[in-house]
């Protein structure tokens, strides 16, 4: 089976990660072959997490698909969990790109979840909508002002909502990155001490976002009062300091900090350092393997020589991929 | 020297088209009952001390459930130490349908009243025949996953549950792997008539929800079904089914629901619950065959028991932590909400050499995260965490705090250095 055929199986796959994870870098290696395979993903994929897919089709552009985009928006085509957010989640997924495209088929629905204060817009596609730069997304970013987020964000958590949810406040600091208002930096101030690390990180990159280097000092000195590994892998990441997160890798202690690392050393591209990444790719179990993998894909490090690995769908989309974006990569 | 005597009654309610069941999918009205539900009693006697574990299938039980229990088998079996539990089942606890119509209001009553009242009637049939029993213990290993972890981790760290609540991958996010371990082993406790070869009693704890709750019919879920196939394939054996953590694990991931209508719905339930009771079955089935059996005197128990002094709902938020030694085996009942990573902690230098964890007893505090759980998010903590055990900012919710896991674990700890030192 070719390379880009694995992947297309992989879109098939009953693992949540696997599928997504296919769909999500045929769209960083432009494989825009893929996007015929890419619309049959998300048209008949139950999965919620098939708005990868919806993601990586306007990642690549791919107009051909807005037919799609707008029956999805209209009718989701996964378990309507009506009481959660997977349903609508894919709904207004497909709507916001359709709105990024200028195309307005899904506004009335972003618009029904605004009016009733839904998290699921609230809690994912906030810093999107904020990003697009259209006359047709005017309407609702308007809408998407630093009270109407910072209101929702103290007011609902009184209530059994999920405005104190660590997840839902990474979102929230996410999108202060992009509102137009100088209270949004101390709102992501009073971010960058909160007990979640996570929050802070998002805190500390959407400051960045804002301030650049001026900030730098200010997000180092909270980092260092934090003391985590996963604080600094975010100031890794933020100053593009690659030595530093190749430490972390090596050292963290937290499983997830020596991936975070290495998913940070992919997108800042750091020059992969083949031993580090096989000394976690010959590991048995962990998700430090991956990790290891998105490195290598992000710098396209053909020459390393990738082992055999048996029963692990995960792993054959790196390998995929890999062989595909050495086969796409001009001569 | 130790007595053991089992029993098992029917709790499925009759009138079902009047009541509602827990588990979303049920919030309309029972279409059928694939399965009945059942209360599994096991009766401990070593002459001074009465132990009873008594797990129904039911989402939840409570304080007045157990207070109720105790007074109608204190005559029988005076000062027992009744460890109440359950299954985590959805297809548990009935409200009535239409709580304006009377008879939809004392078809949930007639439904109550049958778990208390057959809870009852298995404890004193269980009591009514003991035996001379050596006791034996043992974790197994499934050679794949069963129940995994439902909490998907994005790549800035934060997680989000992978199913209905949550689980879309906005533009811009990836998800780079679970927010835990898999529920990777079954913990056994085994008993065995003198001078008998094979096990009269077992008892197994996985840390997993157990539901494949979608089909609105009346069902053990995967309990039910592991605890059916564990009799099929050791006849003449008495089987309890226990869940012990389940907060972040789930029974999703190997069995994707398929397109269909009802029909087809039943059948995936049907098959998927067959599959991981199968699996299940025979993981437990090999097992025995390597667990030493042995003579016990005496059983110890520590009890301890908290709860709020704020009330919301009709409910206080509590906890009730159990533990028993029973020779090198500790059995310890506590919540069932917890996470299962609190697994670990809970063995570290722990002084019995086996641990056999009672899940979902009669504690109220909903989720009980790891701290660093809390700072990951997800449905589980979405609510974020109390300042400490109670409601926190919500009154009409109880919840756990940050150090709730701590404190629950280390007092579980202490009971097991008093028990075992």
């Amino acid at each position: 089976m070719s390379a880009r055929l694995g992947l297309h199986a992989a879109l098939k796959h009953a693992d949540p990660i696997v599928a997504p994870t296919a769909a999500r870098l045929l769209a960083e290696i432009e494989d825009r072959e893929s996007i015929p395979a890419l619309i049959d993903f998300v048209l008949h994929s139950r999965s919620y997490a098939k708005t990868a897919g919806l993601n990586a089709l306007r990642s690549l552009d791919a107009q051909d698909a807005i037919p799609a985009f707008e029956q999805l928006c209209a009718d989701p085509y996964v378990p309507d969990d009506f009481y959660w957010y997977g349903h609508k989640g894919v709904r207004a997924s497909a709507a916001v790109h359709l709105l990024s495209w200028g195309n307005t088929a899904g506004e009335r629905f972003l618009q029904e979840l605004l009016d009733n204060k839904d998290r699921v817009i609230l809690r994912d596609f906030t810093a999107t909508i904020l990003q697009i730069k259209n006359q047709a997304a005017e309407g609702i970013q308007k809408q998407l002002s630093f009270e109407a987020l910072w209101d929702e964000a103290q007011t609902v958590s009184l209530q059994d909502t999920a405005y104190t949810d660590a997840s839902q406040l990474c979102s929230l600091c996410e999108a202060m990155a992009f509102v137009d208002d100088e209270r949004a930096d101390q709102c992501l101030r009073y971010y960058m001490d909160y007990y979640s690390r996570y929050v802070r990180g998002e805190a500390y990159k959407s400051l960045y976002r804002r301030h650049g280097d001026a900030v730098v000092a200010e997000i180092t000195d909270s980092v260092n009062r934090h003391n985590t590994d996963f604080d600094r892998v975010v100031l890794g990441l933020i100053s593009k300091d690659g030595d530093a997160l190749k430490q972390i890798a090596e050292s963290a202690q937290q499983a997830f900090d020596r991936t975070a690392a290495l998913h940070a050393l992919a997108e800042i591209e750091a020059p992969c350092d083949e031993t580090l990444a096989l000394s976690f790719i010959n590991k048995s179990v962990g998700d430090e393997i991956y990790g290891a993998l998105e490195w290598i894909v992000q710098t396209q490090s053909y020459d390393i020589a990738l082992p055999e690995r048996s029963n692990d769908a995960l792993y054959d989309v790196y390998v995929n991929v890999l062989a595909l974006k050495k086969e796409l990569a001009p001569c | 020297m130790l007595k053991l005597g089992t029993a098992h009654k029917i709790i499925s309610p009759s009138d079902i088209d009047k009541i509602l069941l827990s588990g979303m999918p049920r919030r309309g009205p029972l279409q059928g009952k694939l399965d009945d539900t059942e209360v599994n009693v096991n009766v401990l006697y070593d002459g001074n001390t009465y132990v009873v574990t008594c797990v129904l299938d039911l989402v939840f039980v409570y304080k007045e459930m157990h207070d109720e229990i105790v007074a109608g088998i204190q005559d029988q079996l005076p000062d027992a130490h009744l460890i109440l539990s359950c299954i985590h089942d959805h297809s548990g606890t009935a409200t009535p349908r239409d709580g304006d119509d009377e008879s939809h209001r004392a078809a949930a009553k007639t439904a109550a009243r049958l778990v208390i009242q057959q809870s009852i009637a298995a404890i004193l049939e269980a009591a009514d025949q003991l035996s001379e029993v050596e006791v034996g213990s043992t974790r197994a290993y499934l050679s794949e996953s069963l129940g995994s972890c439902r909490r998907a981790k994005f790549d800035n760290g934060a997680c989000v549950t992978a199913w209905g609540a949550g689980p879309i991958i906005p533009p811009g996010r990836k998800w780079t792997g679970y927010g835990g371990q898999n529920a990777n082993w079954i913990d056994i406790l085994a008993f065995r008539k003198r001078g008998e070869t094979k096990a009269c009693a077992v008892m197994t704890s996985y840390g997993s929800h157990i539901h494949f709750y979608e089909v609105p019919m009346l069902t053990g879920e995967g309990g039910g079904y592991a605890r059916a196939k564990m009799r099929d394939v050791l006849p003449q054996t008495a089987i309890s089914y226990f869940t012990a953590y389940a907060g972040d694990e789930a029974l999703l991931f190997n069995h994707p629901m398929p397109e269909g209508d009802e029909k087809a719905l039943i059948q995936w339930q049907r098959d998927s619950s067959e599959m991981f009771a199968t699996s299940f079955a025979e993981c437990v089935q090999q097992a025995l065959g390597q667990i030493a059996f042995a003579d016990l005197e005496s059983i110890a128990v520590e009890d301890y028991y908290w709860e709020d002094e704020r009330e919301t709902g009709g409910r206080k938020a509590c906890y009730l932590l159990q533990s028993v030694k029973l020779a090198n085996t500790a059995l310890c009942a506590m919540p069932g909400e917890m996470f299962l990573e609190w697994d670990d902690v809970l063995r570290d230098r722990c002084q019995a050499d086996h641990v056999f964890v009672i899940g979902y007893n009669i504690s109220w505090l909903g989720y009980v995260a790891t701290p660093l759980g809390f700072e990951e998010g997800s449905y589980e903590c979405m609510r974020g965490p109390a300042d400490k055990i109670g409601y926190g900012d919500n009154p009409r919710r109880v919840k756990s705090g940050t150090d709730t896991g701590d404190e629950l674990i280390s007092k579980v700890k202490e009971q097991l250095s008093t028990l075992f030192s």
